[in-house]
């Protein structure tokens, strides 16, 4: 399964301390991966899933979109459980149907499968407290970092993985242009651009982490389709397998170990990280000693090591002093109008979104409710054949017989979707804990979601519907309809578990991403967020990760780890 | 993966290397291209069913062609859909197969009761095949024949439904490794640039 083809990757000894261990290789470990190890420093990545590549990759819809093949731990069952609220006993969810949680493993993680929405943050999302006062009953708060602190780090997202662009309206200050323009407009961009033009919006190209030209060494976007879910055959989706991991392996001082799955952090008897225990690929108990450890696993999967690594000495988990590991989990709230136009559109060539509405970002006290979101033109449920027959389709039509094949062959081609996606509030009771019952094949106890939205979220995704079903008419759509809002659903964006703050009473990290109780521990993820953003979080935690970077790497200069 | 299939794969193997030059392509083609030639060989085969009954066959193509039936194109079992469900019984529905027999069996049951005379799915009319359907639409049976039945119709004919990408072709997919603009009809007229980046990144 090792794919590599750097021929001077090191195999370091476990029993020897390397200079950092991250644990996870998706958006932020791949990126502090190659930070730290370009840097000289020896760095090991546990990764849980396979070491796949670019080559690996099918158009496999029953495989990739059903049978969850990017997802699934390999070789074992791993389940999830789930409920709204905490007075409800969570269900579980088996191992291989999608998880309450969901998220790619193997090598790049969720950057191999996601589809490379790249907004950036505005300014008021680190500071939206203070500029809109307090929300009684939430972790509504500030950021300990200012966008002007992040803005050379989204810079460096933009021009080292590769995203294509083209500033809007709307924007926060940028330093640099983006590396390469827009990609090329499909037919769902033209309609709602259209529309939103004519309702007196302001749609702009989609920032994208997809390659609209050659560029890094890496070939341009082939227009294939395949690209919400799965992983891309032709290295121009900019997930860290693509652009980062190869650095890290040419450097000399990158070891990527897949298949190894992580249940225990160890600390020593100062209180300070020791090693990593994991399974390797063969299913053998390995310890790696290290200096410090990178907890880079994602927002479920970062709280849910924390508290698999409880000792006497941290009995609530380690580096939970405060709490709050686990809580304040935000998703970002989604939801879809679909349409049908008179000629076909062919969404299903060519990347998921190629122009976006941020009319609507900013609160608006004058809507009655906390939030903001950003539209977008996509195929969504149109993207694979299957997907469409089983979910594209109008309600309250046949889903068999003579009339359903009629609707079969005229559907697919002449659909688009708007998604709009919003700010998630910050609620305490919104967690990932471990089940107290539920464990995997290995003994580890499995994630338990408890998720339900705040009412703000649901509002905000109301109001975006309703503008979004003006959009699609003003453009002219034969048909109109939107998927019910009800909350409380699966998450692919994992953000706040772990959050960040000056006060280690209700933060877990601080703004350098060390944890407040453990020196020599840094987790950098999703789970890092303090709010939500609108919808679009992995330039975010890209950022966050290039930024951690240069500073872990300054402590450990100084002999500050 | 059928003849064209393949030849889109070798095409975007050939654009690809174009475009990029990157040792990946040439390092996997070969295995990509066997892998091919071994599922088409298969399909052409046209082996035995390993899972199904020969009657059970004629049941499953029965109840299928009632989800997908012949007009000006094929029904689901002309291209290959009973293939398909036989393979998923003996693969990823293995689990499920005994709850699926005994949902065929519940249905045999319910025709004998309709018809006292008769005992199979198949031996009933178009009509009275329609018509005992929509009482059990809901049932988890059902549920599972349907998403057999649209997997096997729209997935990839490897896997031995999707004849000649028939499937594809009545939704109007159309499988390909590499796109240009314009994609559909509205973006027509929108790619003056965009067209032009493309054509100067092929030199």
């Amino acid at each position: 399964m090792k794919k590599t083809t750097q021929p001077n990757t090191p195999a370091f000894k476990t029993r020897e301390p390397v200079d950092f261990v991250i644990i996870g290789s998706g958006a932020a470990g791949g990126v502090l991966a190659k930070e730290l190890s370009t840097r000289g420093f020896d760095v090991v990545v546990l990764e849980q899933g396979p070491y796949r590549t670019a080559a690996d990759f099918r158009h496999d819809e029953l495989k990739v979109m059903f049978q969850n093949e990017l997802m699934n731990h390999p070789g074992w069952n791993d389940p999830q459980s789930f409920r709204r609220f905490e007075k409800d006993r969570a269900e579980a969810v088996p191992g291989n149907t999608p998880p309450p949680a969901f998220y790619a493993r193997g090598v790049g993680g969720s950057s191999v499968h996601f589809s490379a929405n790249y907004w950036r943050f505005h300014e008021s999302d680190f500071k939206e407290r203070s500029l809109l006062g307090p929300m009684r009953g939430t972790g509504f708060a500030d950021w300990p970092i200012s966008y002007e602190e992040l803005e050379p780090y989204y810079t460096k997202v933009e021009w080292e993985c590769g995203v294509s662009g083209e500033p809007g309206p709307f924007d926060a200050r940028r330093s640099r242009p983006y590396p390469v323009p827009p990609l090329p407009v499909k037919s769902s961009g033209v309609l709602f651009e259209k529309g939103a033009r004519a309702i007196g919006l302001h749609p702009q190209p989609a920032p994208m982490a997809i390659l609209s030209r050659p560029f890094n060494g890496r070939p341009a976007c082939l227009h294939c389709g395949f690209c919400m879910g799965f992983g891309c055959e032709a290295n121009a989706k900019s997930s860290t397998l693509a652009s980062m991991i190869p650095l890290a392996e040419a450097s000399g001082h990158c070891e990527i170990r897949p298949l190894s799955t992580v249940f225990r952090i160890e600390t020593n008897d100062k209180g300070r990280v020791s090693e990593v225990v994991y399974l390797d690929k063969e299913g053998r108990e390995q310890a790696q000693k290290a200096r410090a450890v990178i907890l880079s696993a994602n927002g479920a999967e970062t709280p849910r090591l924390l508290f698999l690594s409880e000792s006497q000495r941290f009995p609530s988990g380690l580096a939970n002093s405060s709490g709050i590991v686990g809580k304040y989990l935000m998703g970002n709230g989604h939801a879809d109008v679909q349409a049908a136009f008179e000629h076909p559109l062919n969404e299903f060539k060519s990347v998921q979104v190629t122009r976006i509405v941020h009319d609507f970002y900013e609160t608006d006290p004058a809507r009655g409710f906390y939030g903001g979101g950003g539209m977008d033109a996509r195929p969504f449920l149109d993207s694979t054949p299957l997907l469409h027959t089983l979910t594209g389709l109008p309600p309250g039509k046949p889903r068999w017989g003579a009339e359903f094949k009629k609707m079969l062959r005229h559907y697919y081609t002449r659909k688009m979707t708007i998604l709009c996606s919003t700010t998630s509030v910050p609620l305490e009771r919104n967690s990932i804990t471990l089940d107290p019952v539920l464990k995997d094949e290995k003994g580890r106890a499995a994630i338990r979601m408890t998720y339900m939205d705040h009412d703000d979220d649901l509002a905000m995704e109301r109001f975006l519907q309703d503008r979004a079903v003006e959009i699609l008419e003003a453009a002219g759509a034969t048909e109109v309809w939107r998927s019910p809002i009800e909350g409380g659903r699966i998450q692919a964006h994992l953000l706040g578990t772990c959050r960040m703050g000056n006060d280690p009473k209700t933060s877990v990290v601080d703004k350098f991403h060390r944890t407040h109780d453990v020196p020599n521990l840094f987790i950098c993820d999703g789970s890092s967020f303090v709010s939500s953003g609108r919808g679009q979080p992995t330039m975010t935690i890209q950022a966050l990760a290039f930024r951690a970077a240069d500073h872990i790497a300054a402590f450990a200069k100084r002999g500050e780890i | 993966m059928n003849e064209k299939n393949c030849e889109n794969r070798r095409q975007f193997l050939q654009s690809g290397a174009m475009l990029m030059g990157a040792s990946w392509l040439s390092l996997n083609a070969p295995a990509v291209l066997a892998a091919g030639r071994v599922a088409a060989d298969n399909m052409a085969q046209a082996a035995g069913f390993k899972n199904i009954s020969p009657e059970d066959a004629v049941e499953l193509a029965a109840i299928a062609d009632q989800i997908i039936p012949a007009d000006e194109s094929p029904a689901a079992s002309e291209v290959g859909v009973v293939y398909f469900i036989d393979a998923a019984l003996g693969g990823f529905m293995a689990s499920g197969a005994d709850g699926f027999f005994n949902g065929l069996r519940d249905l045999q049951q319910k025709v004998g009761a309709a018809h006292p005379k008769r005992s199979r799915f198949a031996e009933l009319s178009g009509g009275e095949r329609t018509a005992l359907l929509k009482t059990v639409e809901d049932s988890p049976f059902f549920g599972m024949v349907h998403f057999l039945t649209l997997a096997g119709m729209f997935t990839l004919p490897q896997y031995g439904g999707n004849r000649d990408e028939a499937g594809w072709k009545l939704v109007g997919f159309d499988h390909r490794h590499v796109w240009q603009p314009p994609f559909g009809y509205y973006d027509i007229g929108h790619h003056g640039v965009a067209a032009a980046a493309a054509r100067d990144s092929k030199k």
